[in-house]
């Protein structure tokens, strides 16, 4: 999509160029600007969501290396002013202005190889020049956001302001000598280390065929002139467009874009009636700061929850512990604290107790937490009205859940709130296909572990066999160094999975939904597509199944 | 102005650097706060008026009244002040609430534990709440000027901190300080929730006060620890609707005649307040069957006996002392006329009363129906 810009003057002797459906391509724009003498101000907040995406085909790549090189040419001190999420061209263009002035909450994102993508035209090297390489790794390497204070730090933002006063801050902004940085990569002894240092980080952490060739390609083209380097780039570009990696992982971007934003959860105040397994939900919904009453009539079951819940957010969250903790209250009561809540979650298979149902305004939303073991038999028995919220595992770890109601609206209130909290809400024959899948993981994970196998051996097999990123073997609450394990394990495991996803019908399933959700539930890395994507992508090149030992469990 | 009292929670009292002291204050007052909302079935939206009491304020945020608001789910329209008076800081709360449409909420939070072996501006920081700012005593030093300005003797404070003592365990023997209690469960281990209160002086005899030496040395030294409401930490919470003119609203424990006086050695501490409150209410003692001081010590309670007509002593803290528990500012204050309310038969009237912060307060509590 061919993105237009048009010019406006600014305060004081500036130029604002922003995008504007009514204008004309950037480089005519920046044409007009010769003679002007004054600072130009590119406003990057307007760019359309779409635009922000990285550049993912190699004609588009080509397009926006020449964009970039506009703006890099302009002798004109050029400012770029950025909010909300900085990613895509507005990275890209950012990257080119001479100075970056952003608001105080924008976060900075390198999106490209997370998509298959490469970053377009000179990205790759500006990021570096400017940052340094500690930042470029977190960008590049560990797909993290920057936060506009460490950006700030690094040299890739020079200014913060509040949106009100950003383009005042831009036009005032003092032009500032950068200390230069240390460029130990541009030896050649510095190149080859850094190189290595790299590709052996991508490699532990099983990461994409596009973040190892951006790396590669980042040390490779350091001595070569601009034009060579954008050649590079689109050669590159060209090879992604052609991987299944990179379809696998574009796939499940825009499922997830589709099915996973776009909702807001409005409950402010919540009440949790359940005994084991309560300190899982009061603790999620306070994370995402509701106010929570936890309501159980056993002391111990409160306090044992309460200290796992402690353990937990001081071991992965400790900047939120004492934030979640302050909104959790204890009770013992279970007939009152209703008044002024509007969700109530419960795991009792009964409605709820008259009185407290008395003091509940009209409007709330009741549900029932069910572990999806119970799916088919609780789909059965649910009765008419009763909502019912299943889960894979317990919902501090799981990220994906199926809801089940007779009643439609309670139906789509009771979705709207798992995708508030930041869940995969799966429509029934996906919900059914993905719960039997994870049942299947989930008896091979505990058939090793009652046959004496390590659960550290058999996590470590997973990951060395790239069925587990380091994240989900984190998750497990094992984390220790991840060392190469033979990968017996993993084959049985993972055979599991495809077992459970064979047993159930696939008549009109969405399999990148399941896919996703298997990515999202157990750590499965989102470039090999998800157990369905992995098998298409096994069945075309059997040299992949042998490699793996797998030809005979997978293979008719 | 004539209150209900729709309700209330309180946490235990805990020990300076006890179990308790690990709560943060403002997890504690949000937790009783959520209690009473909970216990009274009343959406935080209908609450008209939060007034918070402190008085360690060091212990707390910046802005603390408008945090607990805010945290406990209040509507951004809702006023929510904060009062740092001590014991009379409830009395003031009451005479400056006129009419209003929601119930008023009032919770009180001390925490010793937090100030402990902090000093500041040359007093250690627990001290700064406990001195009198008329003669700049601290509490010692004030109840030693009592005792010595009302002629009282060792023994005499002695006997009064052990009939306080033995009112507190008949209390809470009779639930009468239980009832409205919310256990608290501490960090970091979160091992096991807290019940009782934790301050509580479980032997207190006669022969054990006798046995402690006094706080001051020299000849004149007559307080010793056993005579003084030691500071704690704990929080307490009432929510108060507004009393219609009859109707259901009107039945209840009722809470009227609140008003707060400045304390002079002429007007006798909490003994002012008594008879101002008296004189308003045009009731005679013996239609008053209780008068509840919120306790500093036993020479404070001994002044007032002497201050007022006889007839009162029979009638004092029959509904507990605080001597053996300890003592959390405002808190106990509020914890008082929670434990009155089970305390009262229909058509019974009792006083509550408390001096501090070089201010004296009282107010009237009837038991209008069954209770």
């Amino acid at each position: 999509m061919m993105i237009l810009w048009q010019t406006a003057h600014g305060p004081g002797n500036t130029r604002i160029v922003r995008s504007d459906k009514r204008g004309k391509p950037l480089p005519e724009v920046l044409a007009e600007l010769n003679g002007f003498t004054g600072r130009v101000i590119l406003d990057l907040r307007g760019l359309a969501a779409a635009t922000l995406e990285p550049a993912d085909k190699e004609a588009q790549a080509l397009e926006r290396g020449k964009l970039q090189a506009c703006v890099a040419d302009l002798p004109h001190m050029t400012v770029a002013v950025m909010d909300g999420t900085v990613q895509g061209l507005a990275f890209d263009l950012a990257l080119c202005c001479k100075y970056r002035v952003a608001t105080p909450d924008a976060d900075i994102f390198c999106q490209g190889p997370a998509l298959g993508c490469m970053p377009p035209g000179e990205t790759l090297w500006r990021m570096a020049e400017l940052t340094g390489l500690d930042v470029f790794f977190r960008l590049l390497v560990r797909q993290k956001p920057l936060s506009v204070e460490s950006a700030r730090k690094s040299g890739l933002v020079d200014a913060t302001a509040i949106p009100g006063i950003l383009l005042d801050r831009a036009a005032e902004l003092s032009p500032v000598r950068r200390k230069p940085k240390k460029r130990i990569y541009k030896t050649a002894l510095g190149r080859m280390l850094f190189k290595n240092q790299a590709l052996a980080e991508l490699k532990a952490r099983g990461a994409s065929q596009a973040a190892v060739l951006a790396v590669s390609l980042f040390f490779d083209g350091q001595r070569k002139p601009r034009h060579q380097r954008m050649a590079l780039v689109a050669d590159a570009m060209g090879t992604l467009a052609a991987s299944v990696e990179s379809r696998h992982l574009q796939r499940l971007h825009h499922v997830q874009e589709a099915h996973m934003t776009g909702q807001d959860m409005d409950h402010e105040r919540a009440l949790v009636i359940m005994g084991e397994g309560g300190w899982e939900w009061a603790g999620l919904l306070a994370l995402y700061g509701l106010q929570v009453r936890w309501c159980c009539g056993e002391e111990k079951v409160l306090a044992d929850g309460l200290c796992w819940l402690s353990r937990q957010l001081e071991r992965f969250l400790p900047q939120r512990h004492d934030d979640a903790l302050a909104r959790i209250t204890l009770s013992t009561q279970v007939d009152h604290g209703g008044a002024g809540r509007s969700l109530v979650v419960s795991d009792a298979p009964d409605a709820l107790p008259e009185g407290l149902a008395a003091q509940l305004p009209a409007d709330a939303l009741c549900v029932q937490a069910r572990h999806a073991r119970t799916w088919q038999d609780a789909l059965a028995s649910s009765p008419p009205g009763l909502t019912t919220i299943f889960l894979p595992h317990d919902p501090l770890t799981s990220r994906v859940a199926a809801v089940s109601s007779g009643d439609d609206k309670n139906a789509g209130r009771a979705a709207s709130l798992m995708k508030g909290l930041g869940f995969l809400v799966l429509p029934t024959l996906e919900a059914s296909a993905c719960f039997s899948a994870l049942a299947g993981l989930e008896d091979a994970y505990n058939r090793f572990v009652q046959s004496g196998q390590s659960e550290l051996h058999i996590l470590q097999s997973m990951h060395a066999f790239g069925f587990a990123t380091q994240a989900w073997v984190r998750r497990r609450r094992i984390y220790k160094k991840i060392k190469a394990a033979p990968p017996d394990a993993a084959y049985d495991l993972v055979c599991g999975l495809w077992k459970g996803l064979r047993d159930c019908d696939d008549a009109g399933l969405d399999k990148s939904l399941v896919d996703l959700a298997v990515i999202l539930e157990t750590g499965f890395p989102a470039h090999r597509g998800g157990p369905y994507g992995f098998l298409e992508q096994i069945q075309e090149n059997p040299m992949i199944l042998k490699t793996m030992g797998l030809g005979k469990q997978l293979m008719p | 102005m004539t209150w209900r009292i729709a309700g209330g929670a309180r946490t235990p009292v805990g020990q300076a650097k006890g179990l308790l002291g690990r709560v943060p204050p403002m997890t504690l007052a949000a937790q009783v706060c959520e209690e009473t909302l909970a216990r009274t079935g009343t959406r935080p939206g209908q609450v008209g008026r939060l007034v918070f009491f402190c008085t360690t304020p060091d212990s707390l945020p910046p802005f603390a009244a408008r945090l607990l608001a805010r945290r406990i789910g209040l509507n951004p329209e809702t006023p929510a002040l904060m009062l740092t008076e001590d014991d009379v800081a409830p009395f003031i709360a009451l005479t400056l609430s006129g009419q209003l449409e929601g119930p008023l909420m009032l919770a009180g939070v001390s925490s010793a534990s937090s100030l402990l072996g902090q000093t500041s501006g040359g007093y250690a920081s627990v001290d700064r709440t406990r001195f009198n700012p008329d003669t700049g005593n601290l509490i010692t030093d004030d109840a030693e000027a009592l005792a010595e300005q009302c002629g009282l003797t060792r023994s005499a404070l002695d006997q009064a901190a052990l009939a306080s003592s033995q009112a507190a365990h008949k209390a809470i023997k009779k639930g009468l300080w239980t009832r409205d209690m919310m256990p608290v469960l501490p960090p970091p281990d979160y091992e096991g929730f807290v019940h009782q209160d934790q301050a509580l002086q479980r032997e207190t005899t006669a022969e054990s006060l006798r046995a402690l030496k006094p706080l001051r040395p020299g000849p004149g030294g007559l307080i010793t620890f056993g005579h003084l409401a030691l500071p704690g930490d704990g929080a307490c919470c009432v929510l108060l609707a507004p009393a219609g003119s009859g109707g259901p609203d009107k039945a209840g424990t009722l809470v009227s005649q609140a008003g707060v006086w400045g304390e002079t050695e002429k007007t006798g501490g909490a003994a002012f307040a008594v008879t101002q409150v008296m004189a308003a209410s045009g009731l005679a003692p013996r239609d008053v069957s209780q008068l509840d001081l919120v306790e500093k010590s036993a020479a404070h309670r001994l002044a007032l006996v002497d201050a007022l007509d006889p007839c009162w002593a029979p009638k004092l803290n029959k509904a507990g002392g605080d001597i053996a528990v300890g003592h959390v500012g405002a808190a106990s204050t509020l914890w008082h006329l929670l434990a009155l309310r089970h305390c009262l038969a229909d058509g019974q009237a009792a006083l509550l009363a408390a001096s501090s912060a070089g201010l004296c307060g009282a107010c009237l509590i009837r038991q209008e129906g069954a209770p």
